[in-house]
């Protein structure tokens, strides 16, 4: 699905990411986990051809996502609120997005309703503007906004951040119960949480990779000592 | 800790990532400062022959102080619209150990070093030495320079409490406001005494110094009001301090739906532009400048071809002109989104241009009527509105790659000149070339409007035939500074 080859980013010469080779497969679900300025975000916004890459390339189901916009059609990312369009209502950017993609506002509606729990009546039918929400509830909006028009591919980059333990727990759920055909691809510091939800763990550290490991009972336990210096 | 408090205001201002680096922008507003303070310096030095030659059997020292209170009510209005006032500011501060009185006191303290205050003395103090000691000697001088100082920051004061309730209860501020034109009107045009009687007072003045007294006393219980006011208002969910959390609009442009993407690219635009403080400043403004070839009437200028072909190119692209300067920043809050969603860079860049093309026809019909005041405005406009869609705007867009400063649309419009760099007044060159090549020099010198007019618009036409090409283009031309402009965008 995605392949990531010979990537390298560098700020002033100083290397922040640099990843000789990623393979992920359709339907994987990837936690990446590392200490900040470890290279997760870096990597995402490299995967969304926010900033260019110093050598390498990604290809995304085989297309180079610097060279095409393609990938947009099946692509659904959340990394921080320059992903929301501050000024309109959560609805109205929920159908607006919807829109880009070809959905129409019942589709929408629909689509909206499995996320009544998780929303708790503080996003839909409010009359606030999205830069008038809480951070939660701006995370809230944005996770949900990178699942709109039906992606195969979901980046997410600390979604757990700034939620209520209610509101982690269920979007824990959510994304388990995502369709096991999409791929998806999370960074979170939150260890315990992203072996729930990710079947893989990848770990960078000053901009390298240094494991991949595939989730087990173990993998928690390992994680922890790992990080625990 | 008022030092203290000044420090950092002052790194704050320094540091701030909004205000940039731009060379090109200190330049031009290093230019106009200096233009104003150089304009009144000079008049500060002539002001006594002036006022001689225009009233020749009074004493420049009177009639100078009877225009004193028109400049008072003058400066009440400009420094509404223009004065920035430091009130977020102290936000941080409020959770620690620091008393509230001292972080008002220094936001009303703060507010009286700027240019807005020096300006005035530039007049004052030259006036004051060479007419003013001559006159009444130098203790009623001195009472005399007091007075005129209490006026400047009564002024300071009147205008910083409006700007402040004008976030609170609009309407009152403008009753305000309107109450002050009023006066001014009444006064110049004589059904009112107060100039006169302000000239009487400042001659009682000159001689009893010690009723000066009273301005201050005056400008001693605006401090205090003005106080008392903030007093009331520095908790976070007061409108002073922070934004007002606005009540979602529930207009949405749903005729704009119709247009497949396109339309819904500029339908979210339109909204952008509507609920946002700075972009909704410059549609008002726009449109109040429509009305500005009335200021003319009667102008010289406004009897020639060139003079009706100028204003119109102004009031039919003024709108983009404001607008289209930011075309990118505007989106700088989430141009993320824009670059991950399902958009491509044509389909932002063609909604941009319709959307720009769009206000410019719809100022072309709003100014239609002033072929009431000369038939030729008609033609003049279509040429503008043809000109202005075939030609400035696709220069609009271009240059707006280059500006990649980040703004926040929710911040107050007139005047904020976050985000404004050297470019805005270089994109000027490429518009205003046109018109001079095309019709100043060969056709308007030669007493041939017509055909320069015509050259005028065929070349506007032009543009827009081969406007996807041109699109084509300034496409490409975006695609490859997008990761530039993102990147800036989203430094903090």
């Amino acid at each position: 699905m995605i392949s990531i080859n010979n990537i390298q980013k560098a700020y002033q010469g100083n290397v922040v990411l640099n990843v000789p080779s990623l393979e992920i497969k359709a339907g994987e679900s990837i936690g990446l986990v590392g200490n900040n300025g470890a290279g997760k975000t870096t990597l995402f916004s490299l995967l969304l051809d926010l900033i260019r890459a110093n050598s390498g390339e990604i290809n995304s189901k085989g297309l180079d996502v610097a060279k095409t916009e393609e990938w947009k059609k099946f692509t659904g990312a959340y990394l921080d609120e320059g992903f929301l369009l501050e000024f309109l209502t959560p609805i109205e950017y929920f159908e607006f997005t919807g829109r880009l993609y070809g959905k129409n506002k019942s589709d929408i509606h629909e689509f909206l309703q499995q996320f009544t729990d998780f929303f708790n009546d503080e996003i839909l039918g409010n009359k606030k503007y999205i830069r008038d929400l809480s951070k939660g509830n701006q995370k809230k909006v944005g996770a949900i906004g990178a699942l709109v028009g039906d992606p195969e591919i979901i980046i997410l980059d600390e979604p757990f951040a700034n939620l209520d333990p209610t509101s982690q727990i269920r979007l824990k759920t959510i994304i388990n119960n995502l369709p096991d055909e999409k791929t998806v691809l999370i960074s979170s510091h939150d260890l315990s949480h992203i072996t729930e939800v990710c079947e893989r763990i990848v770990v960078l550290e000053k901009g390298e990779l240094v494991k991949d490991i595939q989730t087990s009972e173990a993998t928690l336990k390992e994680l922890e000592s790992y990080f625990a210096v | 800790m008022f030092r203290q408090l000044f420090i950092n205001n002052w790194k704050q201002k320094k540091r701030s990532p909004f205000l940039g680096n731009s060379t090109g922008q200190k330049i031009v507003i290093g230019f106009l400062a200096a233009y104003f303070l150089l304009n009144f310096l000079v008049l500060g030095f002539i002001a006594d022959k002036v006022l001689l030659d225009a009233y020749p059997d009074a004493s420049p020292f009177v009639k100078f102080n009877g225009f004193l209170i028109y400049y008072f009510l003058m400066d009440i209005f400009v420094r509404f619209f223009m004065q920035e006032f430091p009130v977020l500011s102290i936000q941080p501060y409020l959770a620690m150990p620091v008393k509230k009185n001292t972080l008002i006191h220094f936001i009303l303290v703060r507010s009286i070093p700027t240019f807005f205050n020096l300006l005035p003395y530039l007049v004052i103090v030259p006036f004051f030495l060479k007419v003013v000691i001559p006159e009444i000697g130098i203790l009623g001088g001195i009472a005399w320079f007091i007075v005129v100082s209490c006026l400047v920051l009564l002024a300071n004061f009147i205008g910083f409490y409006l700007k402040k309730t004008f976030d609170a209860k609009p309407l009152l501020a403008v009753v305000a406001l309107a109450v002050l034109g009023a006066l001014y009107y009444l006064d110049t045009a004589g059904y009112l005494g107060l100039s006169e009687a302000f000239e009487e007072f400042m001659n009682v003045v000159a001689t009893q110094p010690y009723l000066g007294l009273i301005p201050v006393a005056l400008l001693a219980g605006m401090y205090r009001f003005i106080f008392g006011f903030f007093k009331k208002r520095v908790y976070i969910d007061s409108v002073s301090l922070e934004r007002k959390t606005q009540e979602a609009g529930t207009y949405d442009f749903g005729f704009l739906n119709r247009f497949g993407k396109m339309g819904d690219m500029m339908q979210l635009e339109a909204k952008m532009l509507w609920r946002s403080k700075r972009s909704r400043t410059y549609a008002y403004l726009s449109v109040f400048f429509l009305l500005y070839p009335l200021i003319f009437l009667g102008n010289p200028m406004m009897d020639s071809m060139g003079g009706k072909l100028g204003m119109s190119i102004f009031v039919t692209g003024i709108f983009a002109f404001n607008y289209a300067q930011l075309l990118l920043s505007w989106h700088s809050m989430h141009f993320d989104y824009i670059l991950t969603r399902n958009i491509t860079g044509r389909e932002l860049i063609k909604s941009k241009f319709t959307l720009l093309a769009g206000t410019t026809i719809i100022s072309f019909v709003l100014t239609i009527p002033y072929v009431f005041l000369n038939k030729w405005f008609f033609f003049t406009l279509l040429v503008a509105m043809l000109f202005n869609v075939g030609w400035s705007m696709f220069m609009y867009i271009y240059i707006s790659a280059y500006n990649s400063k980040k703004i926040d649309p929710g911040k107050g419009g007139a005047f904020n000149m976050e985000g404004f760099g050297a470019a805005h007044y270089v994109v000027m060159i490429p518009i205003l070339a046109v018109p001079i090549l095309l019709y100043y020099l060969p056709f308007g010198m030669m007493g041939k409007p017509y055909l320069g007019l015509l050259m005028v618009g065929l070349f506007g036409l032009l543009g827009i035939l081969f406007r996807e090409k041109i699109l084509d283009f300034l496409v490409s031309h975006y695609e490859k500074r997008k990761h530039t402009i993102a990147s800036d965008f989203r430094k903090q």
